[in-house]
């Protein structure tokens, strides 16, 4: 089903992003209960509904030109979000190869690959490319792999590699983290990149996680999904910008409210690459705004009860804790439940 | 989606009286690319059974448009390799499970070291295609019996010249294994495929001369073993499952259309993990804790007590 | 970032006074940033009383055997991996931006972690401000400012043994560099 992609808008200054009714209805709510704890939620990734964001591989939405757009920028201004460690050459590659083939055969009318052996030519007809380049060979690209196609596909992308019963963070494209940093973390255990989550570690959850992950097999991807809150709808919370828009969380009030906190979703979609064995983790984020959210009444009404009841060192850890209060009480008018 | 291969015997060739190679093309469309060091499960069409063996993939990994595995007959086998060496022929259509990886080459390895013992020699077929494509440094050490279980040593010896060392038992050679780990350079990584022997060898003698563990990695053929015959009980349907003495309790579940997950068929990977609520188990696996042994079991190589029945939690 | 999650951060080194276990090796290197100090005198002794092969570097020591200087520490080092066989160990006895400089030059070597122990002396260690991405060496507080960008900055405990460093973050985000919060 062809995707209709919008005109360019943005994710930082004037914030002009907006999410179609349609973009909408296909929100992932994150939410199966009225209150949210830790578990490793992870599922096999088996294609979801024609239209949903969960039919393919990589999810194309209305908002490819922004998004890509926005990434532009940000490598711009900062190269080291983009980070690939010298072994990671093979898993770079083997992204690439992944990425144009699915996309090429889930939006064909936005997206051809040619292939005669390692003479492939690749074209984005959404940004005018057409590409012919030699496989395995980084001097035939303008960009190195990871970086080449990931400026043309929405979502962040971290490259694990597999080895002594672990991941390590050694390759990722990352410009719209939610509050943290490729930079840092490069290198990093599976169980050293997540310190900073709390309470997680005390209940097993990375144990069992990692377990999963590790046994992940070739055509055999999974998926979970986590979720944040987020003021305007600014991709980039990266760690490294945080002195910029940190304040943000302190400009709530009753009457913007609803225009300004958005959730953040991530669609977490891992999959194992055939020839690098290494695993690549694709982290697609989701926006919307509250009073976007809430023309939804059952989501209106369960993201109330979530909020309220969302225990201090999550909502701490989140970054929710200077505007929690002025959300849970502006949808405290659309749950029936609720003492007026 | 199915999830098995389609594959038809496009090549066998007897390299040894003991070792037979068979090359899989796909039946249709193409066979998935696979990295250095994985295997592929062969669904073997013994009538009334559902066996299925694993073998290490041996051609390069960049060049998947076939699949070839090397068999060794095993006399004391449940009939798997038996089959494979009388009963399958050129042209036959056989089933593979996707390739997984157990065994997979380090990417922090500034040497690397293998050491192959008979059959063992299959997976580094595939590492030396995989090393050379990244200029990686290695050596191969092959213990073999000239004729029986040396299979490709000829060819390896011209591949891979002073950086390949055969030790043919048959010829009095011995591979030392201690002359072979003394001194190899900062950031070695030793690789051991082989009997369980060779296996322990490389592990001791890697630990006595200051290898860390992490440096140290090994694939065991191991496979189920045949045991005596004995019932399991779902406990969800109260379903009663015979397991006669030469079937595994994997493939006694998986002929019942209990599908449990699996990987390596051999006791090592932790994949079918299964609770069990009530018997005595003979656990006959190299992976869970004498602790997660009193809750849990390996069934792929695993069994119930003689005659009795062991409840599972399925 | 605005808050730490409480308890212990699973990236934030922990180090042992001593090897609880001299764990077998073909040779040892010691490497101290301080030879004369108590603690690298016992960790020499305790190694030496293993039994393999041990060398020993010393950034400043006494009787004139130490380095004195940073980058002769460095390529003596160097010089001693590079003809080491695998099944060497290496000790490291130092403040934190002495162990973590040591460690990243050994694993650039071909060490792994698991065969440099640490043991740490003083309170100096490095810190990366992850918004300009400038390391400077400080010492055990909490907050500190930039010297790269200015901006004032929560010490976290999230560690990266890659850059041997503990983030630096902006502690305040209402006011990044500190300014007037009347």
């Amino acid at each position: 089903m062809p995707v209709t992609l919008k005109p360019l808008e943005s994710y930082r200054d004037d914030f002009t992003f907006r999410n179609s009714p349609e973009a909408i209805a296909r929100f992932p709510f994150p939410f199966p209960e009225d209150q949210y704890m830790y578990s490793v939620n992870i599922e096999p990734a088996t294609p979801g509904a024609p239209g949903s964001i969960y039919e393919h591989w990589f999810d194309i939405d209305e908002h490819y030109r922004s998004e890509t757009t926005e990434r532009a920028k940000v490598l711009q201004k900062d190269p080291q979000r983009c980070i690939v460690m010298p072994h990671m050459h093979e898993a770079c590659w083997d992204t690439l190869e992944v990425i144009m083939t699915h996309l090429a055969a889930d939006y064909p009318e936005l997206f051809r690959l040619t292939r005669d052996g390692d003479q492939w030519t690749w074209e984005n007809h959404v940004q005018d490319i057409r590409q012919s380049f030699t496989f395995g060979d980084a001097d035939t690209l303008p960009y190195e792999p990871l970086e080449y196609i990931g400026r043309q596909v929405q979502g962040d992308f971290a490259l694990l590699d597999q080895r002594d019963n672990d991941l390590f963070m050694d390759a990722g494209i990352v410009t719209g983290p939610a509050d943290w940093s490729l930079a840092f973390d490069a290198g990093m255990s599976f169980k050293q990149w997540h310190s900073p989550v709390p309470m997680a570690h005390e209940l097993g959850v990375f144990d069992r996680a990692l377990k999963y992950l590790l046994n992940i097999q070739v055509d055999r991807p999974v998926r979970r999904l986590n979720w944040t809150m987020t003021i305007n709808p600014r991709l980039d919370t990266s760690s490294e910008t945080f002195h910029e828009w940190g304040r943000e969380r302190g400009m709530v009030t009753p009457e913007n409210v609803g225009r300004l906190v958005h959730l953040r979703v991530e669609l977490q979609f891992m999959a194992r690459l055939a020839r690098s064995n290494a695993l690549m983790f694709s982290i697609r984020t989701y926006l919307i705004s509250l009073e976007e959210l809430v023309t939804n009444p059952a989501w209106a009404q369960r993201l109330h009860r979530v909020l309220r009841d969302l225990p201090q060192a999550l909502a701490d850890y989140k970054g929710l804790s200077r505007y929690r209060q002025t959300v849970v009480d502006w949808l405290r008018q659309y749950d029936p439940e609720a003492a007026a | 989606m199915n999830p098995l291969l389609d594959v038809e015997v496009k090549t066998i060739r007897q390299l040894t009286p003991l070792v037979r190679e068979f090359t899989f093309a796909a039946v249709d469309g193409k066979l998935p690319r696979f990295s250095a060091g994985s295997h592929v499960q062969v669904h073997l069409p013994v009538p009334g059974r559902a066996l299925r063996n694993a073998y290490s993939l041996l051609g390069d990994p960049s060049e998947p448009s076939s699949y070839r595995i090397a068999v060794r007959l095993q006399d004391d086998s449940r009939g798997g390799s038996r089959f494979l060496h009388e009963q399958v022929k050129e042209g036959d259509r056989l089933q593979l499970s996707p390739p997984a990886n157990l065994f997979a080459p380090s990417s922090q390895a500034r040497h690397h070291v293998l050491v192959a013992g008979g059959i063992g020699i299959t997976p580094f077929l595939a590492y030396i295609a995989e090393l050379e494509r990244r200029g990686a440094s290695f050596e191969l050490h092959y213990a073999c019996r000239g004729g029986l279980t040396d299979a490709y040593r000829a060819e390896l010896a011209e591949r891979l010249g002073e950086r390949f060392h055969a030790y043919d038992a048959a010829a009095g050679r011995r591979l030392d294994l201690g002359e072979a780990l003394a001194e190899r350079p900062l950031g070695s990584h030793v690789y051991v495929c082989g009997p369980q022997a060779l296996i322990d060898d490389v592990r001791e003698t890697a630990a006595r001369l200051g290898w860390a563990d992490k440096r140290v990695h090994w694939e065991a053929f191991a496979a189920a073993e045949p045991g005596s015959p004995f019932v399991a009980e779902l406990a969800s349907s109260g379903k009663r499952i015979e397991v006669p003495g030469d079937t595994s309790l994997l493939e006694a579940l998986e002929q019942a259309g209990v599908e449990v997950p699996n990987l390596c068929r051999g006791g090592v990977c932790g994949q079918c993990t299964t609770p069990f609520l009530k018997g005595e188990v003979e656990h006959r696996d190299s992976y869970l804790s004498e602790e997660e042994r009193t809750t849990a079991l390996m069934p792929c190589v695993s069994r119930g007590r003689c005659g009795s029945t062991l409840t599972l939690d399925l | 970032m605005s808050h730490e999650a409480a308890g212990t951060m699973a990236s934030k080194p922990v180090y042992a006074p001593l090897p609880e276990t001299i764990l077998p090796a073909s040779r040892r290197l010691l490497v101290v940033q301080n030879a004369t100090l108590q603690a690298a005198a016992d960790l020499h002794e305790r190694l030496q009383s293993a039994g393999q092969p041990l060398t020993m570097l010393s950034l400043q020591g006494d009787a004139g055997q130490g380095c004195n200087d940073p980058q002769m520490l460095e390529t003596k080092l160097r010089d001693l991996l590079s003809w080491s066989p695998v099944g060497t160990r290496l000790y490291v006895c130092g403040d934190e931006s002495f162990l973590w400089q040591v460690s990243a030059l050994a694993r650039n070597a071909g060490l792994l972690g698991e065969e440099i122990e640490l043991i740490k002396t003083g309170e100096r260690r490095e810190m990366y401000c992850v918004h300009c991405s400038t390391r400077q060496s400080i010492g055990a507080e909490g907050e500190t400012v930039c010297t790269g960008c200015g901006v004032h900055l929560l010490v976290r405990d999230h560690f990266s043994q890659r850059l041997g460093a503990y983030m630096g973050v902006c502690i305040d985000p209402d006011h990044p560099h500190g300014e007037d919060k009347a």
